[in-house]
């Protein structure tokens, strides 16, 4: 009876309870907006900080004790270097993977322990991955402290995103696709050639793009394998040693001098412009191809 | 139009394409047992000197002074305070924002939010760093006048801002995974929106929910830049979160930095420790994978 | 039936059995098809019917699990004997699909495809192999102007008729149909269907169909599936109107289906 006639005369609780939802959902706007303020703060503060050090010069010059004076020329010019030999190995090594999970093993046993493997690859936290270059690449393969150790082990660690990307969009390519082309007499190679892997291709390449964005943002596993030096050239060949712009900011700011922050500063301004453009780039790509399906 | 000839060229072609696949498939397993290889040989060689016993529970960590003590307990508590705070943190923001994508935010909201939310996480981690060093640490000393310049809470509130869109996807996948019927059901019975979604949605995305913590936290432990910049190096059996510390992850960047001999007791303290952290976070990877897949076989 | 009628079979099959894993799905049918002519099967959904058709071009090696027994004879070709190699097989005998599939790339490509994947490198004779199928497949007419636009922005009745084309470009002798208009309208059926009756003197044509209409409209054999097995196979008048078969009666007649 109480019942009843508070639901006839009170609204109220109806309107408390859009009122919690109204909290409810600020809370939520609110949690994601902090990250992005965050972000906007960083990005920010860096930018004045670094200003006036991000000149012409700031590009072209080699590290130095002064600090007016030094530049990320080695860092960014050691990037390029590692991450083009990086995504050259992890990049066919990744699709053929995924390939061979998606199109060629029929689901048994073997290549449900590969699934596993993967997802657990993907979990290894990166500093491993560097114990595992240092292991495997400077010492076992006596490569000593190079471009291609630093390649190699920045390609182990993004091989299982490349493969789990891969394997994303491989499944989304239609069935009746590779039945058409079956059906014409196709060989599985041909069709995956001609059929599976074009309509999977801006998909696959969105997700190398967010991979290779990972491996350039990655500092630890290259500390590891002995990048953290000055490098007052450029790399001539893969078996130079080499530093790279995440290391190179490690470095300015890990130094107590204040004309290194600036240093760092700027650093993180370049760094970060280039993670977010890769990612925006991804974004796009990713946005454009969901609207042509 | 197809000669035998030919028929023979393909099929030896498709053969080769095929053997070349399968090489390539297995070199992740040849990865997997390359960790698991280069970590045991060095951790074996170290334990050969220094005792399981002394290294699990000993209170100081002094492997690079001359009195060298290897008690790795300091390094865990330096990780377990970080990753703690972290948690703090990424939970409830992170619980919140997949709350809001997947119960309030319309798709179009959502399809613009999502993207921006995601770029947290590709944000280099020596940026971080940077950003806890020089921005979050003078801010906190402010409002603590006894803060060290090194201390475990300003990395640990950076790092949770890291994870802060992991946990936040994970989560939204469970909470979408609810079916709609249980939805529904709640609606039936005349629960508004946010009642719904507390005493159903929530509660029956527990398991995916869970996950998505377990899969934060072992993000958090393997954390390296943040730590390594901001955190300090000094090993300190402390739950304080004001003091300097040491991590086990920045304690292998710290030795990895130095000239310490390679082929020495000192510098094999990182495969042992490396080991640990391998296993801890493999733990927590297994731990939410299984989970994760508990709740996809209860709704798929 | 003496051994030189079964030579001039397009397939005869003996004993077939298939399923998938634990499942059996045909019980041990037996069939002769007849060439330069149209074989309807019909029967209601889950009867095997498309498992049979699948089994003809092997196109059921796909599916995990799956197995076959007994003897399918293509003219005196064992499918699934040893030395056979399955994409020449799949070649001689194409198939068309329930919902249109042209691949996403250009009408002209689409039916080169099938050329190019086997070795054919001359663009002229290419370009005339692509006219000669569009015509057969009455859709010439419609598309010779913009050859270079993507297959995709056709209709779904002109699609099924570009996959018809592209099969024919390879030069099969039977075109395996698995309910070709089941996703279309009555006008483009009904195009789709005067397509197949005018096919039927260069090719064996067999049709998968739920729609009895349709096989009483274009075929001249029909065999009727029921529960895995093949019930009756005939010509077309016998099976609809002078069936002995109860089942066979009741189905044509709608009771079930």
């Amino acid at each position: 009876m109480n019942d009843i006639y508070r639901h006839q005369n009170e609204p109220w609780w109806v309107r408390r309870a859009s009122g919690i939802d109204q909290v409810v959902r600020y809370a939520g706007v609110l949690s994601i907006l902090f990250g992005v303020v965050v972000l906007v703060v960083l990005f920010g503060q860096a930018l004045i900080e670094g200003f006036p050090r991000l000149q012409l010069e700031f590009f072209t010059s080699f590290p130095s004790r002064i600090a007016s004076q030094a530049g990320i020329l080695s860092a960014w010019v050691g990037t390029i270097w590692v991450i083009v030999l990086c995504a050259l190995m992890a990049v066919p090594l990744g699709v053929m993977t995924a390939l061979y999970l998606e199109e060629y093993s029929s689901r048994h046993l073997l290549s449900r322990i590969l699934e596993i493997n993967i997802a657990n690859l993907a979990g290894v936290p990166s500093i491993i991955y560097g114990l595992l270059g240092l292991g495997l690449f400077v010492r076992l393969l006596a490569l000593g402290r190079s471009v291609l150790a630093g390649a190699g082990t920045l390609a182990l660690l993004i091989l299982p995103i490349v493969i789990l990307a891969t394997r994303e969009a491989l499944r989304a390519v239609p069935h009746s696709l590779r039945e058409g082309s079956y059906a014409l007499g196709a060989s599985r190679w041909q069709t995956i050639w001609h059929q599976v892997l074009p309509a999977a291709f801006p998909s696959i390449l969105t997700g190398i793009i967010l991979a290779v964005s990972r491996a350039v943002g990655e500092t630890a596993p290259l500390i590891m394998i002995g990048a953290l030096t000055y490098i007052a050239f450029l790399p001539q060949s893969v078996r130079d040693p080499f530093t790279v712009l995440p290391i190179q900011v490690f470095n300015w700011v890990s130094r107590p001098q204040q004309a290194f922050t600036a240093n760092a500063a700027a650093g993180v301004v370049v760094l970060l412009g280039i993670t977010l453009t890769i990612n925006a780039v991804a974004i796009w790509l990713r946005h454009r191809y969901q609207q042509k399906i | 139009m197809l000669a035998k000839d030919a028929v023979y060229a393909r099929r030896v072609g498709e053969y080769a394409i095929e053997v070349l696949i399968k090489l390539a498939a297995f070199s992740s397993i040849v990865i997997t047992i390359g960790i698991i290889a280069v970590l045991m040989t060095e951790t074996i060689r170290f334990f050969q000197e220094v005792s399981v016993w002394e290294f699990l529970t000993g209170r100081e960590w002094t492997p690079l002074f001359s009195n060298k003590k290897f008690g790795v307990l300091p390094l865990f508590a330096g990780t377990a305070i970080t990753s703690g705070i972290a948690m703090i943190v990424a939970l409830p923001l992170g619980l919140m924002s997949a709350i809001y994508l997947s119960e309030y935010a319309r798709e179009r909201v959502r399809s613009i939010l999502k993207p921006i939310l995601e770029i947290l996480a590709a944000v280099p981690t020596v940026v971080y760093g940077y950003f806890a060093l020089q921005l979050v640490t003078p801010l906190l000393q402010r409002l603590i006048p006894s803060l060290s310049g090194f201390n475990a809470l300003s990395p640990g509130i950076v790092m949770g801002i890291m994870i802060l869109p992991i946990i936040s996807s994970l989560s939204e996948d469970a909470l979408r995974a609810v079916p709609h019927s249980l939805r529904e059901g709640s609606y039936a019975l005349g629960a508004s929106r946010w009642q719904m979604v507390f005493s159903v949605a929530v509660p029956a995305a527990f398991s995916g929910i869970t996950s998505a913590f377990l899969l934060g936290v072992s993000r958090a432990i393997g954390e390296t830049m943040i730590v390594a910049i901001a955190a300090g190096l000094q090993p300190r059996l402390t739950l304080n979160p004001l003091v300097p510390i040491e991590t086990v992850t920045s304690y292998i960047v710290q030795v990895s930095m130095g000239d310490t001999p390679t082929d020495s007791l000192e510098y094999r303290t990182i495969f042992a420790v490396g080991m640990t952290l391998f296993l801890g976070a493999f733990m927590f990877n297994v731990l939410g994978a299984w989970l994760q897949n508990r709740f996809r076989e209860i709704y798929e | 039936m003496n051994d030189t009628h079964t030579m001039n079979m397009v397939f005869s099959i003996r004993g077939l059995q298939a399923g998938y894993g634990q499942k059996s799905v045909l019980h041990d049918v037996s069939i002769d098809i007849p060439p330069r002519s149209i074989t309807a099967i019909i029967g209601p959904s889950g009867c095997g019917k498309s498992t049979f058709l699948r089994c003809l071009n092997r196109m059921n090696d796909l599916t995990p699990d799956f197995y076959v027994r007994g003897k399918v004879m293509h003219r005196d070709e064992d499918v699934y004997g040893q030395s056979v190699d399955v994409t020449h097989l799949r070649r001689r005998i194409g198939m068309v699909f329930q919902k249109p599939n042209p691949f996403p790339k250009s009408i002209f490509d689409n039916v080169a495809y099938g050329l190019r994947i086997h070795g054919m490198r001359d663009q002229k004779k290419i370009t005339e192999k692509v006219h000669d199928s569009l015509v057969k497949a009455a859709l010439w007419d419609e598309v010779k102007d913009h050859l270079a636009m993507p297959a995709l922005r056709l209709s779904g009745g002109q699609q099924q008729r570009l996959c018809i084309a592209r099969t024919i470009a390879v030069a099969p002798e039977v075109i395996l149909f698995d309910e070709p208009c089941s996703a279309l309208d009555p006008v483009s059926t009904r195009n789709i269907e005067n397509l197949i009756v005018h096919l039927k003197k260069d090719y064996a044509l067999i049709v998968v169909t739920h729609n009895l209409q349709q096989a009483h409209r274009i075929a001249d054999y029909v065999g009727f599936f029921h529960m895995g097995r093949l019930v009756e196979f005939g010509a077309m008048k016998q099976v609809f109107e002078e069936s002995t078969h109860q089942l066979t009666r009741d189905y044509v007649q709608g009771v079930f289906g």
